[in-house]
């Protein structure tokens, strides 16, 4: 990219407009330059895949708790218990109460259920302090 | 000012390299925004990216979801190691699609999955 003196001149007597090209490189140079500082770092969310056939087979005496999350009527409704509620916020309080946090959670996925909800469900479940979210897809 | 310039055309060069291999590799996809994230983990993982449709990519290559199986057993390396399983996936993306692959996943042995999100 080193310019010769020759080639230089030969610009030069071509009127070709280096300040201007100099201008568009920098802008160029600060676009990159914002927009990779603009990316959000990425973090993880860690869930353990249990299939449904498996889940029901071992029942022991301290059962995990578990959330169901079904579409009904082009809305999600989350069932916690006998509880069935369609806000996320009181799903919230609701696990926020549970006293045995050791056993760990089961987040049961019915189809039609945007990701993002999903992932949404689990962060709180870890936020909230359990260390063994296990994710039960239901294909059903 | 000719280094000052030869400087400046190879971090645009580099700029220009990083964000076109970052868009292929990504696939497009917006991955889901929580309130809580754990941070990524060091080691390279397995990824299984999921867009916005379903469509699915294994380590990069587009695989069809009815040959998801085959797929995942043609990758040897990918069961007999301890490799991290990572699930890129898209936010607007249906649970159906995830499930399914979560579902051939714990057939083939894989019981654990990290999935990729952005912190509020």
């Amino acid at each position: 990219m080193k310019l010769k003196a020759s080639s230089r001149q030969n610009a030069q007597s071509l009127g070709m407009p280096l300040v201007g090209m100099i201008d568009v490189v920098f802008l160029l140079l600060i676009y990159f330059l914002v927009m990779s500082a603009w990316q959000q770092p990425e973090k993880q969310l860690t869930a353990v895949i249990q299939s449904a056939a498996i889940q029901t087979e071992a029942v022991t005496d301290l059962e995990p708790s578990v959330i169901k999350m079904n579409s009904r009527e082009g809305s999600v409704v989350f069932q916690y218990g006998t509880r069935n509620t369609k806000e996320l916020f009181t799903l919230k309080e609701w696990i926020q109460k549970t006293q045995f946090k050791d056993n760990g959670i089961q987040v049961h996925v019915g189809p039609d259920i945007e990701f993002e909800l999903v992932t949404q469900v689990i962060s709180a479940c870890r936020a909230i302090g359990f260390q063994k979210v296990i994710y039960v897809p239901i294909t059903d | 000012m000719t280094p000052m310039i030869d400087v400046v055309f190879l971090l645009i060069i580099f700029f220009l390299a990083v964000s076109q291999s970052t868009r292929a590799t990504q696939a497009m996809i917006v991955v889901p925004t929580v309130f809580f994230g754990d941070p990524q983990s060091e080691t390279k993982p397995f990824l299984i990216q999921i867009d916005s449709q379903g469509n699915c990519r294994l380590q990069g290559e587009r695989t069809s979801n009815h040959k998801l199986e085959s797929a995942i057993n043609s990758f040897s390396e990918f069961k007999h190691s301890d490799r991290q399983v990572v699930l890129r996936c898209d936010r607007k993306c249906p649970s159906q699609f995830v499930n399914q692959i979560l579902r051939v996943l714990n057939q083939n042995g894989i019981h654990s999955i990290q999935t990729i999100v952005v912190e509020d």
